[in-house]
């Protein structure tokens, strides 16, 4: 198996390095038998990456211990589940992942495309194979899965505990896709780069690619909120580490992109920047996933450091070069066709949704880099926690809602004040009212703030939704709910859009409260000893020692009283696998009560079952998992194929005239 | 029976140390999150939440990423029990951080103080924005002359529809 | 659209070419960091094992007096009972590496510079259980004075974040500088002293 698999990465880099030289030839001289044939190589490529994968895999269910990667992250005793997702639980694995995905997604690409953008595809091949060379490179010379020991151990070291966990089976695998995704639309960028063919062909091409790649990385990293609520056990979900900011960088700034793109394919306006954004978030999944192995933060992801540090900053110069080179060659043809209007215009909106994008994704890579500079330049390690990101993001986030509750009312090229104004004066007269509420019950002016925006903008996103539906009933004599259905189903771009700012909408509701109104308080009880924190009681029942095959549990059960009344009884955990003795981990106990979590954390405890705990009320945080689940359908519904026939009844007149918007 | 006797995985001879250093070599995740000391099990005294709160301020220094409150590790602990005692010995928090700052240098406190050339990091962000609001300013003075057309509202129903038109033909694939 | 096709196409790319430039120096600044960077420690049972060592020098600092309990029983050890003395204060732990490996490095420093008026004074730090401290002296047959922090007072007291962490302490009980890292032999051991000005007399 080991050499099955590191013959087939051997194979792949070959034909790789030989598919790009097909194809830049094939461009040139314009043959087109050799252009096939580097198609051709990306196919195998990506089959031959698959079978490397299989090979790992296998490998692990086999406890082939020979592997040192094999032999470094399974054992015997873990379940299959666990061992299967093994494979991507160490620094080899992940990137043959990321090179699956790359590639697969690539090969999907060229096959889908092979009819309609046939002038840039040789291009997005040859940027596609340079790619996945580079990282084939990485996996066949430094860092390759299936080195193997000089002795064969009879037993593996079993996975590192925190992965052990099915959040994680789930936020490495999504992250990382989402992150390798995006080699596809970069791809595409490129070869509109370099064939100079800057129209809209580039833009249809990679619009629904960015997407993918856009909504597996945001889902990755609400499945990693999600684990580190129920794991790490601070009561929070978003830490502002390190490893999670750069994870969140190329998610802004593909987010940006997203928005702007509509801008270019109406107006044919801000070519360059959505060239440059595309670049950018290329560009910083690579710095992100060269980052954290390169040991030069410290986070709580702390990756053991490896040699392929100066591999992928090499690589990233180079991208950077070349992406950077060919933008300012081709800058004069990227003129606008148009220009803006008016500031009251829902271009003129898109420019202030990217200008707040790029400003938090500057404040956050310049926040997660700094300590880099200041051990370089003054000597001095210093940290840069949560305080310096809420204060500094946290207005610009309010500021966003605000133009997400403003921007979908704004007209192209120019609005009529009034009629916008018409338009918000129910949703605004809720927000206010919401925000005078607040101002008085609350504790904390910003919250009261900002839940007067978020409910604004909520009520502006569903009078959308209410006034397309009611048109629709009109129109097309539906009821309601086939109206709205059809809505969502026809003009999916617009309110698949919308549905995904609800989403975010929700989430702002659960991150408001949380970080306003949790509780915190921390209790030294026995056994049938009771401590309070605010409406809460929470008994402390005992610990209980338990055993599985690969670990020892120690749980803490621990009832929860609102006022007199039970309201549930949770377990917080801590486990101890074997090998991993040191390094224990837990899950909280969280139960919800009414709107509010409650979360216990068992910190230490005594041979007598005297235990510390650590309990949190967080309210609201249910709705950012609800704001989860709408994201998701949000996604699919953006993803929703059109309707043919909705074309096909295009009356010429129609067609004509649009065109020119 | 809580005392998890475990045997320590460095004293492990043989292949149990071949193997943790085999794992060390490879170890991508090796981390460290802070739950340590197995059974360093002395429940603590119960804190204050002033000395809760300060010791979110600090980072653990024997962690990464962990504040001195959410560490399980033996310094974090200690260095909570430090604070309380010297809460109740009546010093203040700002004497409390300066105690620690002075010992760990101020890579110490989760957030970096407002001085000297950290002021970059403070304004770094800000200077992004008002550079961007800049060039957005720029961009929109730009803007052509008004277009003579008369810009009609649209009604909802039309505008629906052509969008309707346009979405189909834009994600015609 | 101008009259001077090349300044306006000059002045298009001038902005493109002046972001392209900052960010090469960005990769170039983190490219220099990466270099420089050392990856120092890895985590262990109660904190941080640094493994690879750093010298950081203090001036101007006088080093913090303590009592602590003897590891082995004996009396209480006062680091100003060694006024006079060249003192090397080691921070160790049982359970990490790096420490078991410099451990005959200190014996045989200690048994070398018996007489030359330097000193090495242990102190366990971090222990899930003190007895696997006094297990490890007596492995490594320690002869030099151990004590214990069971409070970690002096260990905070002294800003240690990691184990080994080794201090040296002048005659005169100035705090020199300390060295983050195991120590890889006597002689390099001697070299730092050396470095820090305060020779051990050779034997």
């Amino acid at each position: 198996m080991a050499h099955l698999g590191s013959g087939a990465l051997i194979l792949a880099l070959i034909l790789a390095i030989y598919g790009i030289g097909a194809s830049l030839l094939g461009a040139r001289r314009r043959i087109p038998e050799l252009l096939l044939s580097g198609y051709r190589a990306t196919y195998a490529v990506a089959f031959l990456v698959a079978v490397a994968l299989i090979a790992l895999v296998v490998s692990f269910l086999r406890h082939d211990f020979r592997l040192a990667y094999v032999a470094g992250r399974s054992s015997r005793d873990m379940p299959l589940h666990y061992v299967i997702a093994a494979f991507y639980g160490g620094q080899e694995g992940s990137l043959l992942y990321w090179t699956l995905v790359a590639s697969g997604l690539g090969a999907l690409a060229l096959y889908l495309h092979r009819r309609s953008d046939r002038a840039l595809l040789p291009y997005m091949n040859a940027t596609l194979l340079s790619v996945l060379t580079f990282l084939l490179l990485v996996l066949t010379v430094v860092s390759s899965p299936f080195r193997l020991l000089p002795v064969t151990p009879p037993d593996g070291a079993g996975l590192n505990p925190l992965l052990r966990d099915p959040g994680m089976m789930a936020h490495p695998p999504f992250l990382l896709s989402g992150y390798a995704s995006f080699t596809v639309p970069f791809a595409f960028g490129m070869a509109a780069l370099i064939t100079g063919r800057l129209g809209s062909d580039w833009l249809r091409a990679i619009r629904r690619w960015t997407l993918l790649a856009w909504a597996l990385l945001g889902l990755g990293l609400l499945i990693g909120a999600w684990w580190a609520y129920h794991v790490l056990g601070w009561g929070g979900y978003w830490g502002w580490d390190p490893v999670e900011n750069l994870a969140l960088l190329p998610w802004l700034t593909s987010t940006a992109f997203l928005h702007s793109v509509i801008v270019q394919e109406r107006r044919g306006m801000l070519k360059v920047w959505n060239l440059a954004l595309l670049l950018a978030t290329f560009a910083l999944s690579i710095f992100g996933t060269f980052i954290v192995r390169s040991g030069m933060l410290s986070s709580v992801h702390a990756f053991a450091v490896s040699r392929i540090g100066h591999w992928f900053l090499t690589f990233l110069a180079l991208v950077l070069i070349v992406g950077i080179g060919l933008l300012v060659y081709r800058l004069p043809g990227l003129q606008s066709e148009r220009q803006i209007e008016s500031v009251t215009s829902r271009e003129a909106g898109f420019l202030f949704n990217n200008l707040l994008f790029t400003a938090m994704a500057f404040a956050v890579f310049w926040g997660t880099t700094f300590p880099l500079f200041s051990e370089l330049f003054w000597e001095t390690r210093i940290s840069v926690g949560p305080p310096f990101y809420n204060r500094v993001v946290g207005p610009l986030l309010l500021v966003l809602l605000l133009l997400m509750a403003i921007g979908p009312l704004l007209a192209w090229r120019r609005t009529d004040v009034r009629l916008l104004l018409r338009n918000v004066r129910w949703p605004a007269t809720a927000g206010i009212g919401v925000g005078l509420v607040g101002l008085v019950l609350f504790s904390r002016p910003w919250a009261a703030i900002a839940y007067a925006v978020t409910v604004f903008a909520v009520g502006v996103t569903l009078q959308e939704f209410w006034r397309g539906t009611l048109a629709r009933r009109r129109n097309a004599r539906e009821n309601v709910l086939v109206a709205a259905w059809e809505l969502l189903r026809r003009n999916n771009r617009r309110y698949g859009g919308y549905l995904v700012h609800l989403a975010m909408l929700l989430m702002a509701v659960g991150i408001i409260a949380s970080n306003a109104f949790q509780l915190e308080r921390q209790f030294v009880l026995r056994p049938g000893e009771q401590g309070t924190i605010g409406p809460y009681t929470v008994v402390y029942r005992g610990l209980e020692d338990r055993r599985t095959a690969d670990a020892e549990i120690v749980a803490a059960q621990v009832d929860i009283y609102r006022g007199q009344r039970y309201a549930g009884t949770v377990e917080s955990f801590r486990f101890f696998y074997r090998n991993y003795e040191d390094q224990p981990t837990a899950r909280m106990g969280i139960t919800l009560v009414g709107m509010d979590d409650v979360y216990v954390v068992l910190d230490r405890w005594e041979d007598d079952g005297t235990a510390s705990l650590r309990v949190y009320v967080n309210p609201l945080v249910i709705w950012i998992w609800i704001g989860g689940v709408v994201f998701v359908l949000g996604t699919v519904t953006l993803f929703w194929p059109q309707p043919v026939p909705a074309l096909a009844r295009v009356p010429q007149s129609v067609a004509g005239a649009t065109s020119e918007a | 029976m809580w005392a998890h006797q475990f045997v320590s995985r460095h004293s492990g001879a043989g292949f149990t140390a071949f193997v943790w250093r085999a794992c060390m070599l490879l170890a991508m995740v090796t981390m460290m999150i802070a739950v340590l000391g197995v059974s360093a099990v002395r429940a603590e005294e119960p804190l204050s939440p002033e000395a809760l709160d300060i010791a979110n301020q600090l980072n653990c220094p024997v962690c990464q990423g962990q504040s001195v409150r959410d560490s399980n590790s033996e310094l974090a602990r200690q260095m909570r029990q430090l604070i309380q005692q010297k809460l109740d010995a009546g010093e203040s928090r700002d004497e409390i951080l300066q105690y620690f700052v002075e010992r760990y240098g101020v890579g110490v406190l989760r957030e970096p103080p407002r001085q000297g050339y950290l002021w970059l990091l403070w304004w770094g962000p800000v200077a992004g924005l008002v550079i961007g609001i800049v060039l957005v300013a720029v961009y929109l003075r730009r803007r052509g002359e008004p277009s003579s057309e008369v810009v009609v509202p649209v009604e909802l129903e039309d505008l629906e529809r052509v969008e309707r038109l346009l979405g189909a033909e834009g994600d015609a694939r | 659209m101008a009259t001077g096709e090349s300044t306006s196409t000059l002045r298009v790319r001038l902005p493109a070419l002046i972001v392209g430039i900052v960010v090469l120096v960005f990769i170039g600044l983190v490219a220099y960091a990466l270099q420089r960077s050392q990856s120092t420690s890895e985590l262990g049972v109660g904190g941080r094992i640094n493994t690879v060592g750093t010298l950081v020098r203090f001036t101007e600092r006088a080093a913090p007096d303590f009592v602590l309990p003897d590891l082995r029983g004996g009396a209480a050890i006062r680091l100003a009972d060694y006024r006079g003395k060249i003192v090397v204060l080691n921070f160790w732990a049982s359970w990490c590496p790096p420490c078991r490996e410099e451990a005959p490095i200190l014996r045989e420093f200690a048994r070398r510079y018996a007489e030359s008026g330097v000193v090495i004074i242990g102190i366990d730090v971090w222990e899930k259980n003190w007895n696997d401290g006094r297990a490890f002296l007596d492995e490594f047959g320690v002869p030099y004075p151990n004590a214990y922090d069971t409070e970690g007072r002096v260990t905070i007291e002294y800003g240690v974040s990691g184990v080994p962490e080794t201090f040296f302490v002048s005659p005169d009980g100035r705090l020199l500088g300390k060295y983050t890292g195991p120590v890889k032999s006597v002689e390099q051991l001697v070299g730092l002293l050396n470095e820090l000005g305060v020779a051990p007399a050779t034997q």
